[in-house]
């Protein structure tokens, strides 16, 4: 679809020259169907908390509402949000999100709103039929407003661009996971940060490129473990094998919710000087939780086979299902090398906050020790943040 | 006129059968417990569905308003700190999981152990993340009744999801417990709840008069048979009770409180270690609380043909389950229908879904019905987080402009 089949204009100020030609829809929720908005012809952003914004939402939402909302919604109260043509808000992930939707349309009047309803049981064959049908509906809506349907062609070609970005970036974590050595976590994050603010065949093909040179650099022995790995994380199923035989310097896990990789890569890479480790992996809902979202398949009806695999992501907390996610987290932590895991957890998150001791108890279990760590997303207390790793680290031996 | 040596606020006489009614539903969840067949279900759970299998729910909601009323929040909510769930976690929540960790310790020594979890998610996305956490503790398996969110009309793939959700309960009650479903006897359940939901109905009602028969804490206290018990026969007689002193009330000129000059609106959960304190010191001053939002939420009837399908209608559309829009309709409706003066929102940091959002709601209802409100912050069941004094200043304010 071209800019002029777009009707409606852009009413807010564009960030850069690049940003002016695009029609930018906004979302909040990691595991909205960006396939279906590149289809129309959109570029889907993803709106992450920033720093250095405050205020803002007191007239709106009370301070009981979670850090990230408070964030976004001060975005968008002080201009800095961008320019979006529309903004995608997810309904029933958690109450925070849902709410903050309702406010947002009467705060912000002339902002067109799209609520995408998720179901929040286990998946099966209902909760797909559900979610399909919201899919569509959203498509319905979206013809209805810009004039455009896409083709199965476009759906599918909106798809394999999406499915063939996660792939690259799933085996960039595995090749990381067994070999951190090769590429840093700060790139990698910074890879995924720059497709979820635009996703395109460039970044796609990029993320492609290096995946399959570090795979070159693998020896061939490797190159198999790495296959299997991969299949672990996206299935699931370890089968009590190791993936992982490295031991130093001191391996870490980040788990926790809407924190972006780039904001926790950057935070540790502050202390790597004086703290050696190493960040194997994240278990982020904006990294390895949306990432690992199996391929979308691309012969079947579009929305049917897109709900299957958002849905089929793993470890989402906003969904039913804590004692699978706990299972899979122990089941990793036995696989791999990792002698220390920190558990973000952002202030006044529910799906964070309740899911926390649970991961603590997993970590316990395994002899893995494991630090709970309160953050808001704009690290507004960054120093006592930093402190706090720094400390963990040396009980694990980083120093 | 009022005699002046009479209290500001009337005991309800039917509170010594409410008694007994709630004392009769401990023991039959106690011994439910140890037979095997008890439920643990949230308060907009469709409740009919087990009793009619034979299951025995039990309500950690209601429990937290004991432990509230008790004024033992801080100690329960302490323990599941403990564990380390959070202080920012809803204190209904924070105070089961304390009371299922330190039993010894708690008011009943804690509900009775479950058997299963059964959680419905249209009060909130909490119920769900509370309920694992409970089944965690004690093996207790979850089912999750799915009623995602309404934002303006129920969809056709909506009720269907949800109906199917319902046909799935009923497999896992029936796996579960080794029952089945008789849908005769669940319709005579689901009578059971109608007629007591009518009958509380017409109570609420009532308070349309002037001066209102009842207060807010006489509703707050009242309604544990309609949300703990809907669909038992004996709490029936109980609502009937409860009817004819409200009528006897009316047709007397009786009001709930002595000298009723200022009627108001009550928003959200009240806070129970405070409900007599707080609600008992603003009728000295002539408030009276005709309406609120929370307890007009037990409304509906289950009937027709196909009782499934009726079932997820009538409990996807509840109060909580809706958008703003809804929840500042119902608000402006129910301050024109009873002729209310203002309202006051008690903004409770534990529930996010009842109360982000007050802050719009407030300009809206005032805009569309012309009176006055206040926003109050605090929480229902842990003290640790209710400014007294604040919340006295800001609801003087509001008083002031009646003045
Ligand atoms: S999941 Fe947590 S951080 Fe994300 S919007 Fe909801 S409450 Fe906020
Ligand atoms: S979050 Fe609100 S609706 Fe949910 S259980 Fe707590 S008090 Fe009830």
């Amino acid at each position: 679809m071209s800019d002029g089949q777009v009707t409606d204009a852009a009413r807010l100020k564009s960030n850069t020259d690049e940003d002016a030609n695009r029609q930018m829809i906004g979302y909040l929720y990691q595991h909205t169907p960006i396939e279906l908005f590149i289809a129309h012809g959109f570029t889907p952003k993803l709106v992450t908390a920033i720093k250095g914004v405050m205020g803002g939402f007191e007239s709106s939402l009370q301070t009981f509402s979670c850090a990230y909302s408070r964030n976004i919604f001060s975005q968008r109260a002080s201009g800095k949000l961008g320019e979006l043509t529309g903004i995608v808000f997810p309904g029933n992930t958690c109450d925070s999100l849902q709410n903050m939707g309702d406010v947002w349309r009467y705060r912000f009047p002339d902002d067109r709103v799209f609520r995408l309803t998720y179901p929040a049981g286990l998946v099966n064959d209902d909760a797909i039929a559900f979610f399909a049908a919201e899919l569509d509906l959203l498509n319905k809506e979206l013809q209805r407003l810009y004039g455009f349907s896409p083709t199965n062609a476009q759906f599918r070609e909106a798809i394999e661009l999406v499915n063939m970005w996660r792939l690259a970036i799933q085996q960039l974590y595995t090749i990381r996971l067994v070999h951190p050595e090769l590429i840093s976590y700060l790139q990698l994050a910074s890879l995924i940060d720059t497709f979820y603010n635009h996703p395109c065949h460039e970044k796609a093909t990029e993320a492609k490129e290096i995946t399959h040179n570090l795979a070159i650099e693998m020896k061939d022995e490797s190159a198999l473990s790495l296959e299997q790995a991969h299949r672990a994380l996206l299935t699931g199923n370890f089968w009590k094998q190791k993936l992982t035989t490295n031991a130093s310097p001191p391996r870490l896990v980040v788990v926790g919710g809407m924190i972006s990789p780039s904001t926790i890569a950057n935070l540790f890479d502050s202390v790597s000087n004086t703290h050696p480790h190493e960040l194997v992996m994240d278990l982020l809902s904006l990294g390895f939780k949306t990432i690992f979202t199996p391929p979308c398949n691309t012969n079947g009806e579009w929305s049917v086979e897109l709900a299957k695999s958002i849905l089929s992501a793993p470890l989402e907390p906003t969904q039913e299902g804590l004692p699978k996610r706990i299972e899979y987290v122990k089941n990793l932590f036995t696989a791999i090398d990792v002698d220390g895991i920190i558990i973000c957890e952002q202030s006044f998150c529910d799906p964070d906050q309740f899911e926390a001791p649970s991961l603590k108890g997993a970590a316990n279990q395994l002899g893995i020790k494991a630090l709970r760590l309160p953050l808001d997303p704009e690290l507004s207390d960054e120093q006592r943040i930093i402190t706090r790793i720094q400390s963990f680290l040396e009980t694990i031996g980083g120093v | 006129m009022a005699d002046k040596t009479e209290k500001a606020y009337r005991a309800l006489e039917s509170q010594t059968h409410l008694q007994q009614v709630m004392f009769r539903y401990m023991l039959e969840g106690q011994h439910a417990s140890e037979e095997g067949k008890l439920a643990w279900v949230t308060s907009g759970f469709p409740v009919e569905i087990p009793l009619a299998m034979g299951v025995t729910p039990s309500y950690p909601e209601q429990y937290g308003a004991v432990v509230g009323s008790q004024k033992v929040g801080p100690d329960l909510c302490g323990y599941a700190e403990e564990l380390g769930y959070s202080q920012e976690l809803c204190s209904y929540a924070r105070s089961s999981i304390g009371s299922t960790h330190r039993p010894d310790n708690s008011p009943m020594e804690g509900l009775p152990t479950p058997q299963a979890l059964l959680a419905c998610n249209n009060i909130c996305g909490t119920v769900l993340r509370w309920y694992d956490a409970i089944s965690e503790m004690t093996d207790a398996p979850v089912f999750l009744l799915d009623t995602p969110p309404i934002d303006a009309e129920q969809a056709p793939h909506h009720i269907e999801y949800v109906q199917r959700g319902i046909e799935r309960l009923v497999e896992f009650i029936s796996t579960t417990f080794d029952t089945s479903m008789e849908l005769e006897h669940l319709r005579s359940v689901a009578k059971n709840s109608t007629t007591a939901i009518d009958l509380w109905t017409k109570s609420l009602q009532a308070c349309k008069n002037k001066p209102s028969p009842l207060n807010c804490a006489d509703r707050f206290l009242t309604m544990a048979p309609v949300v703990a018990l809907r669909g038992s026969d004996y709490i029936i007689e109980f609502y009937q009770t409860l009817y004819d002193e409200v009528k006897d009330r009316v047709e007397q000129g009786i009001g709930a409180i002595r000298d009723e000059k200022i009627r108001l609106l009550w928003d959200n959960i009240p806070p129970w270690f405070q409900i007599f304190r707080f609600f008992n010191g603003l009728a000295k001053r002539g408030v009276v609380f005709p309406a609120d939002t929370y307890t007009h939420a037990w409304q509906g009837s289950i009937e027709g043909t196909d009782l499934y399908r009726n079932v997820a209608e009538l409990y996807s559309n509840v109060y909580l389950n809706k958008g703003l829009d809804a929840k500042v309709e119902k608000m402006c409706q129910l301050i024109r229908d009873y002729d209310l003066d203002g309202f006051i929102m008690f903004s409770v940091r534990s529930c996010k879904r009842y109360s982000l959002g007050q802050l719009v709601s407030k300009e809206l209802v005032t805009e569309e019905t012309g009176v006055p409100g206040v926003i109050i912050e605090g929480d229902m069941v842990d003290s640790r987080a209710f400014n007294d004094a604040q919340i006295q200043t800001r609801v003087d304010a509001l008083l002031e402009m009646f003045a």
